[in-house]
C-alpha cells in the first residue's frame, strides 16, 4: 500500500503534464448576436485535428491544440455557423457571436440542446426540446408547459390525467432533481399537479438526463432536469406577453448597460378568482351575509447578469411562485356576527447568485450561492361576536399549520480543458437542509379563558455535501469516454453521517457509417425522502430527511444504446436500460397521509426495479418536424411489509407508452401542431372478492368470534386501469405588425373526447330490488378548446 | 381564418353544453370471480368448552351476497398428527356454524393439526397449525398511575419475559379487572354489583416498536423480532372502567403464545378494517393460511395470571 501511493502520484503528475504540454488554447464565450444570450452546447470544431468541444452552461468554450494552423468552425442549431482560420502560436481569446438563421428550413431545428449530433455525444439517456418548439405544441388550457412537453419523450411518463409530474424510467417524481438555474425546486406543480411552475417565457433551455448521469450531478435516483432561465437581452429592450383562458403573462428584458448588464423579469398569474369574484360575492349576499372566495396561482422570475470583464460575470436570479385558496365569510344574525376564514397556500421561493470566472485560458469556474424554500400553510378561523349582559363578547378558535423545507447551499464547479481530447470537470457543494415536518398553532378563545398551544413535529436540520470529478476523454477518432466519481454525504443532527462513493461512466464508440454505440453505468444516492400518496400532487406532501430508521435511497443503472443521424435531419436512437433501486420509500399497508403518528411509523422501505427499451425517431429540420417515441417498460417494487414481501408491479408500471408529435410550418405566419399519446393503464389494487373475516375477541367464557365483510386480493396492484390516449391539436397565427408581432393560438386538448381515467372507485348502485357494488371511472378532462393571444415587441 | 374561428367557438359551445363537463363517470366491466371456501377457526389451549369454526364462501366484489352467508353442507374435520381427531357438527350460531364439544382443555402442545373443510361445489380447503408450548412470564406486576398523567391512563403492568432464542415468537396480552357498579334500587337500597371487564391498553406504538394492534381491540400483539432470545421488559399502560385504581385491585391476565399465522391474520384483519374506513389509506394484503380457500385457522396457548 505504501509503495503504491508514490506510484499513483507519479502517474497522476504524468497524466496532468501530458494533458497540457506544448499546446495553446483558444477560449471565449459563444453568444447570440441579437440578444447577447449565451449559447449552451454550441459546437466548436477544428477541421485540422478533427477534434472539437461544446460550450458549457454559461456559453464558455476552450480548445487546447498543438501549435499549428487551425481551421475552426463554430456552429449551433438554428444559427448561421462561422469559420475562422488561425495560426496558433499563443493562447487566444475568441468571443463569438452567432446570428440566428433566416431561412425557415434551418431555423426549424429540433435537435438536442447541445450542438453536437446525437452520435457525437458521449452522454446518453438525455432528452431535450427547444423552448421555441415547446411553445408551438398544443397546450393544456393554452398554458405552455415544459414538464408536459417532456412527457412526450420516451422514458418519461406522466402520473395521470393532466398531471405534470415526471416518472422517469420507473422512478417516482421525488427522485427527479429539478434545478432552476442550479437551485433545487421542491414542488414543481401548481393546482395539484395540473400545471408546472415553470413559465416558458422566462426559460432559455431545458435538459433532462434519465440515466448515465455525469459525476457532477447527484442527490436523486432517477433523473436530473436542468432548467436555465433566460439571461436578459444585452442589446435592446424587448417584451412579450400573452392573455389566455386561465392565465396571463408578461415578460420584459433589456440592457441596463448595453453589452454589460441585462435584466429579465417575467410574471404569470391566473385570474379565475378575479373573474368569478362578482358571482361569488353575489352568492354570499343572497344568503344574507358577505364574503369572498377564490383560487389563484402566480409565478415571478427575475434575473440580472453583469459582465465585469471578459473574465468575470455575475448572475442574480430569483423565482417566486405560489398557489393560494381563500374563503372569508361573515354572517349576521341580529346582534351576533359570525366570521369564518379558511385558506391554504403553498409555493417555492428560490434565489441564486452565480459568479463565473475564467482563470487563464483553460480553466473556468462557477461559484454559486443558492436559497430554496418550499412551504405549505393552511389556516382556519372562526369567530362569534355577540352581546351578553351589555358586554361585547368574542368566542372563537384559529388553527394554523405550517410545513416545508428550506435549503441554503454553496457550490463551486470548475471546467478545465487541457486539450481537445479532455474536458475535465470537478467541484464540490454543501447544502444545509431544514425540514419542517409540520407544526400546528391552535388557539381558542371564550368568555372564561384563552388557550394557545403550539404542537407538532420538530424542525430537523441536516447537512449534505458532495465532491466530484469527471473527464470527457476522446481516445482516437471513435471512442469517447466520460468517467467520474461522485462522493456525497449527509450529516444528521445526532452526529450520524451517511456517505457514498458513486462511480459513473459513459462511453460512445463510433462505428463505421457514423453509427454510435453508447453504454453507461451510474450509481446514485438520495438523502431527502418524499412522503406522498402517489395519486395526486398534494401540497401536503412532505419532504423529510434520511434518519436512523429511514435510510438513504440508492440506485444503480446500466444502459446500452445506438444512435444515428440520417440525411442530416433524421435522428434515430434506441436505448435499453436496467435500473435497481434500494431503500425506496412507501407508505405502509393501511397507512395514509392523514395521520398524527410519527411519519417514520407510517413508512416502509424496500426495493425497486425497472427495465425496458426506448425508441425515438425524430425529424429535426424542414417545414415538418416532430418525432415518434415508444417506451417498453417494466417496473416493480418489493417491500418486506407490503404484499407479504412479494414483488408487485409499481403503480406506474406501464408496458407501452407511445407519443407522436408533429409540427408543420406553412410559412412564417402559420404553423399547425398535433400530438397523440397512448399509455397502458396504471396498475391499481382491486379487491377480488369479499368474505366474512372473523377473529376471536374477549376472554374465557366471554370469548366469541367477531368480524366483518372484508375485501381481499391476492396481489397488490392486481388490476389495470383502462389505457390512456388522447389527441391534441394546435394552430398558431402570427402576424408581424410595424412595431410588434402578435400570435393567436387556438387548439383543443383531447380532441376526440376520450374518457381517460382520473381515478377509479367503488360505488353502490341500485340493481333490481337490491343494490350491488359497481366499479366506476371518473374522467375530468373532456375535449377542452383553448385560445391564447400573445405578443412580442 | 373566419371558418377556423367559427369551428373553434362551435366546439367550445358544444363542449360547454355538457352538464358534467369536467366530471364524467362511466361504469367499467368487472372481473369474474370463482368462489372458494372461507374459514374462520381458532383454538385456545385452555379455556374453551368447545371449538367453533365458521365456514362461509367468497363472493365476487360485484356480486350480490346474502345476509347469511354460512354454509351448512360442508364436512369439517380436525386432524392431529395426521390422524382424524374430530368431525364437527353443525350449529346455528351466527358467529360459527360448526362445533366440537370438549371434555377438557384442548392442550395439544407441540402437536400438529390440520383443519380440513370439504364442500361438494367449492372444493377442499385446508390449513395447518402447531399448538405451541406457552412461554411463561418471568414477572408481572401492577402499578397505578397518578391521575394527572398526561396520557390519561389509569395503570400499567410491568412484564418481564425470557424469550426463547433462535425462533420467531409471537405473543398476545389481554387482561380483565373486576369493576363495581353501585346504584339505588326501587326500595332505596344501595346495591353494589361486580362484573369482570376487559381493560384497554394504550396502543402508543411510537414508544414501543415491539407492540402492534391486532383485530382483537382489547389485546396487545407482540413480535420478538427485535428481542429474540433476550430478557424483554415492557410496561403497557391501560385504561379501566373505574378510572381510579388502588393496590387492592385484582387483574386476571391472559398471556398467550400465538402462532405466526395468528399474529399475521389478526394484524392484517385489523389493518384491512381500518383501511376500508379510510379512502386515502394504502391497500392492505389480507393474510390467509388456508390452502384452497381464504381465512384463518390459528392456535394460541394460554397462561393465566392473577395480579394484585
Amino acid at each position: 500500500m505504501k509503495k503504491s501511493v508514490p506510484v499513483l502520484l507519479l502517474l497522476l503528475v504524468g497524466y496532468i503534464s501530458n494533458l497540457s504540454a506544448q499546446k495553446f488554447t483558444i477560449s471565449g464565450y459563444i453568444s447570440d448576436a441579437e440578444t447577447g444570450e449565451m449559447l449552451i452546447g454550441a459546437n466548436a470544431y477544428d477541421f485540422q485535428t478533427k477534434g472539437g468541444t461544446v460550450s458549457n452552461t454559461y456559453g464558455f468554450y476552450a480548445m487546447t491544440l498543438a501549435p499549428d494552423s487551425v481551421y475552426l468552425s463554430i456552429s449551433y442549431v438554428g444559427y448561421q455557423p462561422k469559420t475562422f482560420a488561425l495560426n496558433l502560436t499563443k493562447d487566444i481569446i475568441l468571443d463569438i457571436q452567432l446570428s440566428p438563421s433566416i431561412s425557415l428550413e434551418t431555423v426549424e431545428v429540433v435537435a438536442s440542446a447541445t450542438g453536437e449530433s446525437i452520435e457525437e455525444q458521449t452522454q446518453m439517456s438525455t432528452v431535450s426540446i427547444p423552448i421555441l418548439q415547446i411553445k408551438k405544441l398544443p397546450a393544456f388550457f393554452g398554458e405552455t408547459d415544459i414538464l408536459k412537453a417532456l412527457q412526450l419523450l420516451p422514458g418519461v411518463q406522466s402520473g395521470g390525467e393532466g398531471q405534470s409530474g415526471l416518472y422517469v424510467r420507473g422512478g417516482s417524481p421525488d427522485q427527479n432533481l429539478i434545478l432552476l438555474d442550479g437551485v433545487p425546486v421542491y414542488n414543481a406543480s401548481h393546482l395539484f399537479g395540473f400545471f408546472s411552475v415553470f413559465n416558458a417565457d422566462a426559460i432559455r433551455d431545458v435538459n433532462l438526463i434519465k440515466g448515465g448521469f455525469p459525476a457532477r450531478y447527484g442527490g436523486r435516483l432517477s433523473s436530473v432536469l436542468d432548467i436555465n432561465m433566460k439571461e436578459g437581452n444585452m442589446k435592446e429592450f424587448k417584451g412579450s406577453g400573452s392573455i389566455g383562458v386561465i392565465a396571463s403573462k408578461l415578460t420584459l428584458e433589456g440592457p441596463i448597460i448595453k453589452d454589460k448588464t441585462a435584466f429579465i423579469v417575467s410574471a404569470r398569474r391566473t385570474y379565475i378568482d378575479i373573474l368569478a369574484r362578482p358571482i361569488i360575492k353575489a352568492g354570499f349576499n343572497s344568503n344574507g351575509g358577505s364574503g369572498v372566495a377564490g383560487y389563484y396561482f402566480y409565478d415571478m422570475n427575475a434575473k440580472v447578469n453583469h459582465k465585469f470583464s471578459e473574465k468575470d460575470r455575475l448572475y442574480l436570479s430569483f423565482y417566486s411562485g405560489r398557489d393560494k385558496f381563500y374563503l372569508q365569510s361573515e354572517d349576521k344574525f341580529q346582534q351576533d356576527t359570525y366570521l369564518q376564514e379558511v385558506g391554504f397556500g403553498w409555493g417555492n421561493l428560490t434565489g441564486a447568485m452565480r459568479y463565473n470566472r475564467v482563470w487563464g485560458k483553460r480553466l473556468f469556474s462557477n461559484t454559486t450561492l443558492t436559497y430554496s424554500k418550499y412551504n405549505f400553510n393552511t389556516n382556519a378561523k372562526e369567530e362569534d361576536t355577540y352581546q351578553s349582559q351589555g358586554e361585547t363578547i368574542t368566542d372563537g378558535f384559529s388553527v394554523n399549520y405550517d410545513s416545508g423545507i428550506r435549503d441554503i447551499a454553496a457550490k463551486i464547479d470548475f471546467d478545465f480543458v487541457p486539450n481537445q481530447n479532455h474536458f475535465i470537470r470537478y467541484g464540490g457543494s454543501f447544502i444545509n437542509h431544514r425540514f419542517d415536518p409540520g407544526t400546528f398553532d391552535v388557539s381558542f378563545k371564550d368568555v372564561d379563558e384563552d388557550f394557545n398551544a403550539l404542537f407538532g413535529q420538530e424542525v430537523v436540520d441536516a447537512n449534505e455535501f458532495a465532491f466530484y470529478a469527471e473527464d470527457d476523454v476522446e481516445i482516437g477518432a471513435r471512442l469517447k469516454i466520460n468517467g467520474g466519481l461522485h462522493f456525497s454525504g449527509f450529516a444528521l443532527q445526532n452526529g450520524k453521517t451517511f456517505t457514498s462513493l458513486q462511480p459513473r461512466i459513459g462511453l460512445r464508440y463510433l462505428m463505421p457509417g457514423q453509427t454510435a454505440i453508447k453504454a453507461s453505468f451510474a450509481t446514485m444516492q438520495q438523502y431527502v425522502q418524499f412522503l406522498t400518496n402517489e395519486n395526486l400532487s398534494l401540497p401536503t406532501d412532505l419532504w423529510l430527511p434520511t434518519t436512523d430508521r429511514v435510510l438513504p435511497q440508492t440506485s444503480w443503472q446500466v444502459a446500452l444504446g445506438v444512435a444515428k443521424t440520417f440525411r442530416d435531419q433524421y435522428e434515430i436512437s434506441i436505448e435499453t436500460y436496467y435500473k435497481k433501486m434500494d431503500n425506496v420509500i412507501s407508505y405502509s399497508e393501511g397507512a395514509s397521509f392523514i395521520s398524527f403518528n410519527d411519519w417514520q411509523d407510517n413508512v416502509t422501505q424496500g426495493e425497486g426495479e425497472a427495465y425496458g427499451a426506448e425508441f425515438l425517431i425524430r425529424k429535426t429540420q424542414g417545414k415538418f418536424t416532430g418525432w415518434i417515441g415508444y417506451t417498453l417498460n417494466w417496473t416493480w417494487r418489493r417491500f418486506d411489509e407490503i404484499n407479504f414481501g412479494e414483488k408487485y408491479p409499481y403503480k406506474y408500471d406501464r408496458r407501452h407508452d407511445i407519443s407522436v408529435v408533429g409540427i408543420y410550418d406553412f410559412n412564417d405566419h402559420i404553423n399547425v401542431s398535433a400530438t397523440w399519446v397512448f399509455g397502458s393503464g396504471n396498475a391499481y389494487t382491486l379487491g377480488e372478492a369479499v368474505y366474512s373475516g372473523y377473529f376471536p375477541t374477549g376472554v374465557g367464557e366471554n370469548s366469541y368470534l367477531s368480524g366483518f365483510f372484508t375485501q381481499y386480493f391476492q396481489e397488490r396492484n392486481n388490476e389495470r386501469a383502462p389505457a390512456y390516449h388522447r389527441f391534441d391539436i394546435g394552430v398558431n397565427f402570427t402576424k408581424q405588425k410595424r412595431w410588434w408581432k402578435r400570435t393567436w393560438a387556438f387548439g383543443a386538448y383531447n380532441l376526440y373526447n376520450r374518457n381517460n381515467p382520473f381515478f377509479l372507485y367503488l360505488d353502490t348502485v341500485s340493481s333490481g330490488n337490491g343494490q350491488r357494488t359497481a366499479l366506476k371511472q371518473v374522467s375530468i378532462f373532456p375535449v377542452i378548446p383553448y385560445v391564447n393571444w400573445s405578443f412580442e415587441f | 381564418m373566419k371558418q377556423l374561428l367559427f369551428i373553434f367557438f362551435a366546439l367550445f359551445a358544444f363542449a360547454g353544453c355538457n352538464g358534467d363537463f369536467f366530471d364524467s363517470e362511466i361504469e367499467l366491466p368487472t372481473p369474474e370471480h370463482d368462489p372458494v371456501l372461507a374459514i374462520s377457526g381458532f383454538i385456545t389451549s385452555t379455556d374453551q368448552d368447545f371449538i367453533a369454526v365458521k365456514v362461509t364462501r367468497t363472493y365476487g366484489l360485484f356480486e350480490e351476497r346474502p345476509y347469511d352467508d354460512r354454509i351448512f353442507d360442508a364436512t369439517v374435520e380436525l386432524f392431529e398428527d395426521d390422524n382424524l381427531l374430530y368431525t364437527f357438527d353443525t350449529i346455528d350460531f351466527q358467529e360459527a356454524n360448526y362445533y366440537q364439544l370438549l371434555q377438557e382443555p384442548f392442550g395439544g402442545f407441540g402437536k400438529n393439526y390440520e383443519l380440513r373443510v370439504s364442500h361438494p361445489d367449492l372444493g377442499t380447503a385446508t390449513a395447518k397449525q402447531t399448538m405451541l408450548q406457552p412461554v411463561p412470564l418471568s414477572e408481572i406486576t401492577f402499578n397505578p398511575i397518578a391521575s394527572n398523567d398526561f396520557s390519561g391512563t389509569d395503570g400499567e403492568f410491568k412484564i418481564v419475559l425470557n424469550d426463547p432464542p433462535n425462533e420467531e415468537n409471537f405473543y398476545e396480552l389481554v387482561a380483565q379487572k373486576v369493576c363495581t357498579y353501585t346504584y339505588i334500587d326501587y326500595y332505596g337500597n344501595e346495591i353494589t354489583e361486580e362484573y369482570p371487564e376487559t381493560i384497554y391498553f394504550d396502543m402508543d406504538m411510537t414508544s414501543n416498536p415491539n407492540i402492534t394492534q391486532g383485530y382483537n381491540y382489547e389485546a396487545i400483539l407482540l413480535s420478538d423480532k427485535n428481542f429474540d432470545g433476550q430478557t424483554f421488559t415492557f410496561r403497557p399502560k391501560f385504561y379501566t372502567c373505574g378510572g381510579h385504581l388502588d393496590q387492592e385491585t385484582t387483574f386476571t391476565v391472559y398471556w398467550r403464545t400465538v402462532t405466526k399465522d395468528y399474529f399475521n391474520y389478526s394484524k392484517s384483519l385489523f389493518d384491512t378494517e381500518m383501511a376500508q374506513n379510510n379512502p386515502f389509506a394504502e391497500p392492505v394484503s389480507l393474510y390467509t393460511n388456508v390452502d384452497g380457500g381464504v381465512g384463518g385457522f390459528c392456535m394460541r396457548s394460554e397462561l393465566v395470571y392473577e395480579v394484585e
